[in-house]
């Protein structure tokens, strides 16, 4: 490397660098080399310069590593390669330069070096953590593939399932209808037979008929037993919960089968609480259930024994039970009381024998309402069987009816209008048709309502005997009120009954509307309550109504009309301000308000009223000349709006003023 | 040629059922139910598809897999099979050499499915 | 006096011969109908006082017959006692509310239950008796104790 001054520039460059840099030349022999290199090799400059390169870094005799051609290291190139040196256990960056001479020989090489040992490290951290990931992603995605399998199976069985459920629902449909028509026909030939229609009958002949008849009837229990009780295990039992007054549903139990117990002179004694007791359970399997205990009773009691059903008020629950003085029942056999076909102490004769499904279609009945049954019995000495049912409160009822019947899948443009329909004068009806018929009307109405909703999403719910809480969805908040008008008009007109003579139902309908999206169940049954409380306040005195409007003449003219009628007393105000306070202390039936009117319009007025307590809920009717501002409306919740238009006749006023007020039609 | 498939599961009835479905498709089946005989049957058999159990009565079917996948001569590709729906079991099958991973919960028609498609 | 006409319509004839022979031991003039179509037909010939109408029939069914004979100028004041095989509410009261039949029996018929309900609804006039609507409080005890 003569002729090339360098050494001048050497130190002051190169020295100041981290880099390797060291010079050779055409024969691979280290020239100079700079203390970067010094510092990386740990050795002196004397022991490294006249050495060949590739001994002190590579650790090589050779220029090429075992096995790879020479000819690969070109070095009329530059070049520039990462490599690993076992001796330093480092990995080296080296960018190789030729430095030409005279003639563009090659004189020498001047070779560049980095430590990238850190790098390569953080490199290979870095392959390692991107091939777990990747082991992950594999993981992850195989695990997906299996879900997605499993659940295009379930879906698969959900299917087969549902048929299933189908095949029951039609196999107990089908049943119940082919093994009754056979029935039906053997019966009625049988009494046909047994009336000696045809022909008189000789004794034996008689006799024997009368147990074919025996045997159809029994037959026919039992498709009924099995029937009942194949319903309540596939869970088809639907109850039809309401407030029931269960001394009442006993008491008429007791009187049917009074006669029965008579027969054979056994005595009735009833304990039952003197008020009236309400329990939210299905009528009609409460009857069922009392017939099979007071039935069992009578069955397994002898001659001159003692029935005593009793009902006590627990609070939260009502423990009905029924005990009798019969024949009791053997310890061993008491585990199995309730379970099917089971039957104890057969006693022989005919149209005795059971089918052993009754007590077991009691107990499935009664777990339906979340109640318990249980027994107690000494042999000889007589048998006693408990239940119990809970027991609700009329407002909590319709609290988790409205929770559970009003759908929740309301379009949030919607209204839902809660009425409650009442038949108020039930008590005296009760007395003229008597119970039974009155029930019956009970189920009428229901029906005819149920008839004029015909709405899927529209509920109905059965708070008591005579009244029935209704939930009706409609697109505009009008709607509610042509349905209303309907159901009036259907209640109305439907009714005959007896011939001998003729009753007419009074109703009450409280109705509020509401907006399905600011609606909540909490807010609705909040309303409810509202509404509930207005039903039961009666009617003193004149009806009170607040007129708001800024025309003078329609204030005189509505006032003079209104009270013309006598039935009712109106407060006028031509500004909407002053109207907030005497609403607030007249707290009138109804308000009437016009919508245009300066420095306050009827929807501010309105919009104003939740800040005082108890306005939120009087019925508004909306009158105007113009148009309406559906969007403003909309924007008033819980509010039962109606519209009117100017101008408008008295009649009208009254009808709307009737249609929606809360109070007593 | 029909491809030549290798099963170890030690429940036999997974093991029957797997097979005869796996013959119905047309392929060759081998069957073994612990990890030695599955071992002795790779190297003799050289199945092209080996369909394992990741629990093996003597051996872990992990352990299995990746003892197999060193031995250069058994070039079979391996697929591993679990009952259960964890994407720890995959990852831990995929680290130990497995090819592929299947889940039985979902019937034999599935597994039948995946192994289709892997082949 | 004139015997008071009744028309059964049943798609079993052996059912409808048993009603026919019962009623008429009982007094009354009877025809038959095994289909809703020949049950229409009979009714505006026959002009029956009352129609027991069976509800489960194949091909046209009760209520769609009850539909059309109220929808008929020449039958729509027959009253119409409804017969079914189940006593469950559902479609027998939807038929007396929306369809103007005026009351029912459940098969297998309860001794005597029959006649009580023709003598009772045979003078109905249009609409319902509140009276015979669902079983009553004894019926339904008895059918839930015994057959008888």
């Amino acid at each position: 490397m003569s002729g090339i001054e360098y050494d001048r520039y050497w130190s002051p460059v190169f020295d100041v660098l981290d880099e390797l840099v060291f010079l050779i030349d055409h024969d691979f022999t280290l020239v100079k080399v700079n203390k970067g290199f010094i510092r990386f090799t740990g050795k002196e400059e004397k022991e490294l310069i006249g050495r060949k390169y590739f001994e002190i870094i590579h650790g090589r005799d050779g220029l090429a590593p075992e096995g790879m051609p020479p000819a690969i290291f070109s070095p009329a190139q530059p070049e520039k390669r990462e490599i690993y040196e076992p001796d330093f256990k480092k990995w080296l960056w080296m960018s190789t330069t030729p430095i030409f001479g005279q003639s563009d020989r090659i004189v020498g090489f001047i070779y560049r070096s980095n430590d990238i040992t850190k790098h390569k490290r953080v490199e290979e951290e870095l392959k390692k953590n991107k091939e777990k990931l990747e082991i992950q992603i594999w993981g992850l995605n195989k695990t997906n593939e299996g879900i997605k399998l499993l659940y295009k199976e379930i879906e698969k069985k959900n299917k087969e399932l549902q048929g299933l459920d189908q095949l029951k629902s039609d196999f107990i449909s089908t049943v119940s209808h082919e093994l009754r028509t056979p029935l039906t026909t053997m019966k009625e030939f049988t009494s046909i037979i047994l009336d000696e229609i045809p022909g008189k009958l000789s004794k034996e002949q008689k006799e024997y008929v009368e147990i074919i008849r025996g045997n159809i009837d029994r037959l026919a229990r039992l498709i009924n037993n099995l029937l009942d009780i194949s319903k309540i295990e596939a869970g088809r039992t639907e109850l039809k919960k309401t407030l029931v007054d269960i001394t009442n549903l006993a008491e008429s139990v007791v009187s049917t089968l009074k006669p029965e117990a008579e027969g054979k002179h056994i005595e009735f004694r009833t304990l039952f609480p003197a008020f009236a007791i309400d329990v939210y359970a299905d009528p009609d399997k409460v009857i069922q259930i009392f017939t099979n205990l007071i039935g069992n009773a009578i069955k397994f009691t002898q001659e001159l024994g003692q029935i005593t059903v009793e009902i006590i008020d627990k609070g939260n629950e009502i423990e009905c039970s029924v005990a009798d003085t019969g024949r009791g029942i053997a310890p061993e056999d008491m585990g199995k009381l309730f379970t099917k076909f089971q039957q104890f102490g057969r006693v022989a004769g005919a149209g005795a024998k059971g089918t052993g499904l009754g007590l077991a279609i009691t107990k499935g009945l009664i777990q339906k309402h979340n109640g318990r049954i249980w027994a107690e019995s000494k042999i000889r000495e007589g048998s006693k069987f408990i239940f119990n049912l809970p027991k609700k409160t009329e407002f909590k009822f319709l609290q988790e009816a409205l929770e559970l019947e009003v759908s929740q899948e309301i379009d949030s443009e919607e209204y839902c209008t809660l009425l409650i329909i009442e038949t108020l004068n039930f008590n005296s009806l009760k007395q003229e048709l008597g119970r039974n018929d009155v029930m019956r009307l009970s189920s009428i109405i229901r029906n005819m309502i149920s008839v004029a909703l015909r709405k899927s999403e529209d509920a109905l719910i059965r708070i008591g005997d005579n009244k029935i809480a209704v939930v009706l969805v409609t697109k505009k908040i009008d709607d509610a009120a042509g349905i209303i008008d309907r159901l009036r008009l259907s209640l109305q007109k439907k009714l005959f009954f007896k011939k001998e003579f003729e009753s007419k139902v009074e109703f009450s309908l409280g109705v509020g509307t509401y907006e399905k999206e600011v609606i909540n169940i909490d807010s609705m049954i909040e309303a409810a309550g509202e509404v509930y409380k207005r039903l039961t306040m009666p009617i003193i005195g004149k009806r009170e109504i607040v007129v708001v409007d800024d025309e003078e003449s329609l204030l005189a003219t509505v006032k003079l009309n209104l009270e013309e009628t006598d039935e009712f007393r109106v407060y006028t105000y031509s500004k909407a301000v002053e109207a907030l306070e005497g609403i607030a202390h007249i707290m009138p039936e109804v308000i009437i308000t016009d919508i245009t009117m300066p420095e306050m319009n009827g929807y501010e007025l309105i919009g104003r009223l939740y800040e005082y307590e108890g306005c939120e809920y009087i019925p508004v009717i909306f009158i105007t000349g113009h148009s309406f501002d559906d969007k403003e409306l909309a924007g008033l919740r819980l509010k039962k709006i109606v519209k009117l238009s100017k101008p408008f006749e008295i009649k009208e006023l009254i009808d709307k003023i009737n249609l929606v007020s809360n109070r007593r039609s | 040629m029909s491809k030549k498939i290798l099963v170890i599961d030690d429940e036999p009835t997974i093991l029957v059922t797997l097979r005869d479905r796996l013959r119905m498709e047309g392929y060759e089946v081998i069957t073994a139910t612990d990890g030695s005989a599955a071992m002795e049957a790779a190297i003799n058999e050289r199945p092209d598809i080996i369909i394992m159990d990741i629990m093996l009565p003597d051996i872990s079917g992990y352990q299995l897999c990746k003892d197999i996948k060193e031995i250069k001569e058994i070039n079979a590709g391996i697929i591993m099979m679990t009952n259960k729906i964890d994407a720890v079991d995959a990852v831990k099958a995929r680290e130990h050499g497995a090819d592929d991973f299947i889940v039985t919960m979902a019937g034999y028609d599935a597994v039948l499915e995946s192994i289709k498609n892997f082949i | 006096m004139i015997n008071k006409k009744i028309l059964i319509i049943d798609d079993e004839p052996e059912l409808v011969k048993a009603v026919e022979i019962r009623l008429k031991a009982n007094g009354y003039e009877v025809e038959g109908a095994y289909d809703g179509k020949a049950g229409i037909d009979k009714a505006e010939k026959f002009k029956p006082d009352l129609v027991l109408l069976d509800i489960m029939m194949p091909g046209m069914d009760g209520q769609e017959v009850l539909k059309k004979l109220k929808e008929n100028p020449e039958t729509k004041t027959i009253p119409v006692i409804m017969l079914s095989a189940k006593s469950e509410a559902g479609d027998i009261v939807k038929s007396l509310v929306d369809g103007g039949a005026c009351d029912y029996i459940v098969k297998p018929f309860f001794d005597g239950e029959m006649l009580r309900k023709l003598k009772s609804n045979i003078n109905a006039v249009e609409g319902m008796t509140a009276g015979l609507l669902l079983d009553s409080m004894e019926t339904k005890v008895r059918e839930f104790l015994n057959g008888k």
